[in-house]
């Protein structure tokens, strides 16, 4: 396809996606497939009574219909979860979300499994909902009896739910000296509390999974997933396979966002696979991709004490991050947010508590920004209050809080590179050759915010790669990064490129294919560039050693000298692969692991290596607000971010900018609404708005701080997120004087604050 | 056979009643598409009218100071049409802020009318224009003007067996004001969650006529009495002292129902009413001439 | 490729160029009849509408197939992003993609550029506010919003001067 005009550099990921070269997962779908169709449960909580299943099951084309135990036939575990294995693959005799698929009916096309699926009855016991935050914190009904911890990472070892309160699936404490101690001595203390909405990543590309089951037993699954070898794992163990006889393959996906991680939906395909013996799929409208696991809302109060320059003394903060039904990633969302919910600021005491419930809300997973928006959110905006209410420039006083390069975290991390203060000031710099924008009309008011916010790497978990020199010279790359828009193929090849002094188009990079492709924890949380560019440089040290050992052997003047990298030497290398294998060489492969230190924190949760790197970021925001009817516009978006080492620049910034363009939408524009029945009100995107053309800000800017002494990539993919929704609300208050404590960000609410604050003034 | 493709309007009416049940009239089909998707309703047969040669249908025509628009023009046609641009200059703009681009090229005039959806834009601002439709059956045709036509959220007084031939719509004149607002809350492009429209003719610096429209409200898109009553006499200087708009809110307010739902409390569409109101008027009074248009 | 089972109506058109006949049933939409047809450029994505990643031009402009009928799709000429590799318009707008990084998952790219094509209609250079409004009806979850409408600016300029109008 006009292969002569493929540009190779960074320009051809978009080049073949504007020309639609790239297939995704649903262009090629296995032949013979049959399609499962979930039947839904209609209420947020209950027993399950009966099932009548007759009359679905008489549909001609219709080749089963299957409850939980059906599935289990053929299934050694049926309950799967990040922290927990808490949730079954479909509901096991009770359901505790609405929505929760209850029977599993297959057919030889989707359309009749949906009409089959209609024709299914399912009674229900009531029993008592609980949505609400703080009604799920006090819930005196446990949802979940005796979870099992899945053990199967190494951050999540030993969680346990709260002895005094189960429904409290994880609390998580920092902690590094007594808040009160402090604030009863302060000259000044303030407290505020914030919430966020529950929010959907709704990728463009709905998911799909599709499971193939050979006749010896040995099964293939085509999914959209972000975590292929987690997959593979977890069929293995639920259906009591040898991984070797599993085979997960995936293609560029349409959107990932953390939504498509875990094994939430290769098991039930799997298994009705097994059951029918043939190919089994599934694929969600972007109706019910609503009912997957979403970002959580949250609830959080921080309390600071200050002094009257503004130096923050100690700071407290409780979260409750409403975990939904199933607690999915939630332990690692709760102990993580926890660990920065204090902000990016030197504060000698910091008193933490993190809590995740469970509710009858659709499970939270993980989103973007994984918790740090939430959690940025309240300490920004939390930072903006006080400055005003000291009436100290918001500017000056991050000036006088925010650490610096190689700074102590709370965690008693050492920030090492990440440099929240140096960002914050490029920020501060920038914004002053912007002016800020006259409104068209004098009834409209214009503002400007702007947050700094910090975020820890996840660990510890590991990359490993295979990195193949051809015969020819040229290299293969066998790397688990899963390619969903953040351009990690052109990423990855472009580090091979570099580490074996190649040219782009003679690297060749290999994804999507557990027969082949080495383990890799997951694409998610930033982590792939960072630890795919450590085990590509063990790799390639892996094949240098290869190639000294030829070399060595060779009875030759041309052995390479120890200070000599073999492949700083263009076509040096296979010189010796000829020399070893005649004429036509043999290709030559290498292995690189790597797996970041960790220490697990104590029971303060302190460590001194909790992560492997941390990320920060600034965001600047203007707004034009209508006090009139309190819609607020962004007229002006701006990120800068400390990525260490850039592979790619220009995908760099378009990675900050669509991030912080996604949280915009999600700050102002998002939210997953439950009725008190636990209903969800508005699923699909007629009902669930996100941002288009017009309402992406007239101008946004996104660049990265490069310093030459920071040559390691860290991460890229959630930096834009972090610092959006506190900087709307900072530049709102900068136009018409009142706070926003609530997301997303809703018109009415600015209204109401700026007559509350009218009436106010009046008396 | 799923698809009648008639070759007139006698036979698509002659069709119509002869299955009353599970025929139903395709214009562009986009609302038809959503209901049959969300399994609301799957029609049987679709009575197409794509193939009909009948100018009435399909062409834009000035007779006297009235501009037919026929039933199957697209909302795209009649954007970009220089016919309407001359004599209804107030209908290509609102009709560009209608959804996308896509959506126009394929909804029809007619079919956007007939949804009955209290919502759409351009079925409130013909009312406000005093717009009629024209409407044949197998007893004949007769005209029913859009204020009669809106009975109940998505009903119209429309017969399952008439189809809409064409729609006619008072041209502009001199002294002529409209304004169409809609308000759409955070993003830019979206359902309405309050729309008006304002018509008024101006004679001697004074509103001698009024029609003011309200959508997205209630259940239905209406005229307002009362407020219209209000405006006719008054002077465009001194319109917009506090004392007169107080009055007016008074006055709309009495006329205009608000729900609190999942998207908005009542209180606050009702508040939002108000300044759209305010400024539909001022934006007339501010205008430098006559009939200045939006 | 399976057969719909229910009461099938059969619908020819001309596809990029291309005559074809399929059945489809009543309530099909052009989207699924297009993709079993196997143009992998049209996607379903939100289906009612809104998102753009389904377009397709019927006789010539643009629709969201997710909400055509089918049935309606007879006699006409369909034309999807592989059926305009050779169209102007198209090749300076994959290339002013390219060119600003304009597409990330590049899910809505074919949508994107379709519903594009008829801004160079009657030439000359747009505006930003404009190219937004009329790509008011493309989503892009990536957010490449900022990146695409340069993009298409530059190809609309560039085809402008082209032309030498």
């Amino acid at each position: 396809m006009r292969s002569e005009t493929l540009p190779q550099d960074w320009t051809s990921h978009a080049w073949q996606r504007a020309i639609g070269n790239v297939r995704y997962t649903d262009d090629d779908i296995p032949q013979g497939m049959t399609y499962v169709v979930l039947v839904r449960s209609t209420i947020a909580h209950g027993e399950i009574t009966s099932i009548d299943r007759d009359q679905a099951r008489a549909v001609p084309g219709v080749l089963g219909v299957f409850t939980f135990d059906d599935l289990m036939t053929v299934t050694r575990e049926g309950y799967h979860g990040t922290g927990y294995r808490d949730q079954p693959m479909i509901a096991d005799g009770i359901v505790r979300h609405y929505g929760e698929p209850v029977v599993a009916v297959v057919a030889t096309e989707q359309r009749i499994a949906q009409e089959a699926a209609q024709l299914v009855n399912i009674e229900y016991r009531p029993l008592p909902v609980v949505i609400a935050d703080h009604a799920a914190l006090t819930n005196p009904h446990a949802l979940h009896q005796d979870i099992e911890p899945s053990a199967d990472f190494i951050d999540l070892k030993g969680i346990t739910p709260l002895a005094e309160n189960p429904n409290v699936y994880v609390r998580s404490i920092l902690r590094t000296g007594d808040f009160d101690e402090v604030a009863k001595d302060a000259p000044h203390v303030f407290e505020h509390h914030f919430s966020t909405a529950s929010a959907s990543a709704s990728p463009l590309e709905t998911v799909s999974s599709y499971a193939m089951p050979n006749r010896d037993g040995s099964i293939e699954i085509l999914s959209q997933t972000q975590m292929p070898s987690y997959v593979r794992v977890q069929l293995a163990r639920m259906f009591g396979m040898s991984e070797s006889r599993i085979r997960v393959r995936h293609v560029a996906l349409g959107g990932g966002f953390g939504f498509k991680i875990y094994a939430r939906t290769e098991p039930i395909v799997v298994a009705c696979a097994l059951l029918i013996g043939r190919p089994v799929g599934i694929k969600f409208s972007m109706e019910e991709q609503f009912y997957l696991p979403h970002r959580r809302g949250t609830t959080s109060t921080i309390a600071s004490a200050v002094d009257d320059e503004g130096n923050i003394l100690a700071r407290r903060c409780f979260i409750i991050w409403n975990g939904g039904a199933y607690a999915d990633v939630g332990p690692r969302m709760v102990k993580k947010g926890g660990n920065v919910a204090a902000g990016p600021y030197n504060i000698p005491v910091v008193d933490i508590e993190s809590v995740g419930v469970y509710s009858n809300r659709i499970p939270g997973g993980a989103i973007r920004g994984f918790g740090i928006p939430q959690i940025v959110w309240a300490y920004e905006t939390h930072g903006d209050m006080i400055a005003s209410s000291l009436g100290i420039d918001p500017v000056t006083f991050r000036r006088r809080n925010l650490m610096k390069r190689n700074a102590i975290h709370h965690t008693g991390t050492p920030l090492g590179p990440c440099d929240p203060s140096l960002v914050f000031e490029r920020m501060i710099k920038e914004l002053e050759s912007r002016p800020l924008v006259e409104p068209d009309s004098p009834e409209l008011k214009a503002g400007r915010g702007v947050a700094i916010a910090l975020k820890a790497a996840m660990g510890p978990t590991t990359s490993t790669v295979k990195l193949t020199l051809n015969p020819d010279g040229s290299a293969t790359v066998h790397c688990g990064t899963v390619e969903m828009g953040q351009g990690s193929d052109i990423t990855m090849a472009q580090i091979v490129a570099d580490e074996l002094n190649l040219s782009l188009d003679e690297v060749k990079v290999v994804s999507g294919d557990t027969d082949s492709v080495p383990w890799d924890a997951m694409t998610a949380g930033s982590r792939s560039t960072n630890h795919m560019e450590k085990a590509i440089s063990r790799a390639a040290d892996d094949l240098r050693t290869q190639i000294r050992s030829l070399s060595d052997s060779m009875d030759t003047e041309d052995r390479i000298a120890d200070d000599v990298d073999p492949f700083k030497v263009k076509g040096g290398a296979i010189e010796y692969l000829r020399a070893k294998f005649g004429p036509m060489g043999a290709t030559l492969t290498g292995v690189g692991a790597f797996i970041p230190d960790y220490i697990p924190p104590d029971s303060d949760g302190r460590s001194e290596r909790i992560t492997e790197f941390w990320m920060c970021a600034a965001t600047a925001v203007d707004v034009i607000v209508d006090p009139l009817t309190g819609v607020v516009r962004i007229d002006q978006l701006m990120t800068i971010s400390d990525v260490g080492k850039a592979i790619h620049p220009e995908l760099v910034r378009t990675q900050l900018s669509g991030a912080s363009i996604m949280m915009a939408s999600i700050s102002m524009s998002e939210e997953i609404k439950y009725d008190d029945d636990g209903q969800l009100l508005n699923p699909g995107l007629a009902l669930y708005r996100i941002f288009g053309f017009e309402d992406s800000p007239r101008a946004v800017y996104a660049d990265m701080v490069l310093d030459k002494r920071d040559q390691v990539p860290r991460g890229v993919g959630e930096s834009g997120t972090f610092g959006v929704a506190p900087a709307i609300a900072s530049a709102i208050h900068d136009a018409v004087g009142v706070w926003m404590t609530d997301l997303p960000i809703k018109p009415e609410n600015v209204l109401r604050a700026i007559e509350e604050a009218a009436d106010e003034r009046a008396q | 056979m799923p698809v009648i493709e008639v070759g007139s309007v006698q036979e698509a009416v002659e069709a119509l009643h002869a299955d009353q049940d599970g025929r139903r009239l395709i214009g562009g089909g986009t609302g038809l598409m959503l209901m049959a998707r969300s399994g609301f309703f799957v029609p049987e047969t679709l009575v197409s009218l794509r193939r009909v040669d009948d100018t009435e249908l399909l062409d834009i025509r000035l007779l006297g100071d009235v501009l037919r628009i026929g039933a199957l023009c697209s909302l795209r046609d009649v954007e970009l049409d220089p016919v309407v641009r001359r004599h209804l200059p107030s209908l290509p703009g609102v009709l560009h802020r209608v959804s996308s681009v896509r959506t126009r090229n394929v909804a029809t005039v007619a079919g956007c009318i007939a949804h009955g959806d209290p919502k759409m834009d351009l079925p409130a601002c013909l009312m406000a224009l005093g717009a009629e439709l024209v409407v044949a059956s197998t007893a004949g045709r007769r005209t029913i003007p859009l204020d009669e036509f809106f009975v109940g959220y998505y009903e119209t007084v429309l017969d399952s067996t008439e189809v809409i031939v064409a729609v006619d719509v008072p041209i502009h004149r001199p002294g002529r004001f409209t304004a169409y607002r809609k308000f759409t809350g955070t993003l830019v492009e979206d359902w309405p969650l309050v729309s008006l429209c304002l018509n008024l003719d101006e004679l001697d610096g004074t509103i001698d006529r009024a029609a003011v429209t309200v959508g997205a409200l209630g259940s239905t898109i209406k005229r307002l009495p009362q407020t219209e009553a209000w405006l006719r006499g008054q002077a465009r200087a001194g319109i917009d002292t506090a004392a007169h708009l107080d009055e007016l809110r008074e006055v709309a307010d009495s006329e205009i129902e608000a729900k609190d739902d999942h998207l908005a409390s009542g209180q606050y569409k009702r508040k939002v009413f108000h300044v759209e109101l305010v400024r539909a008027i001022r934006s007339w009074a501010s205008a430098q001439a006559p009939g200045a248009e939006r | 490729m399976s057969e719909p089972s229910s009461s099938q109506e059969l619908v020819r058109f001309v596809l990029n160029g291309q005559p074809v006949e399929v059945f489809v049933t009543i309530d099909e939409p052009l989207s699924q009849t297009l993709r079993r047809l196997g143009e992998t450029t049209v996607r379903e994505s939100c289906a009612v509408g809104l998102c753009g990643c389904c377009t397709a031009l019927v006789d010539g402009t643009s629709v969201s197939t997710c909400l055509y009928w089918a049935v309606m799709a007879d006699g006409t000429q369909v034309d999807t992003l592989d059926g305009l590799a050779s169209d102007e318009r198209v090749t300076g707008l994959q290339t002013s993609i390219a060119e600003h990084g304009a597409a990330q998952c590049g899910y809505c790219t074919p949508g994107m550029v379709m519903t594009a094509l008829e801004l160079f209609d009657d030439g000359g250079p747009r505006s930003s506010e404009e190219i937004g409004a009329h790509m008011n009806g493309n989503l892009c979850r990536c957010a490449c919003y900022p990146e695409m409408t340069c993009a298409i600016k530059d190809a609309l300029t560039q085809a402008h001067e082209r032309s030498g109008r």
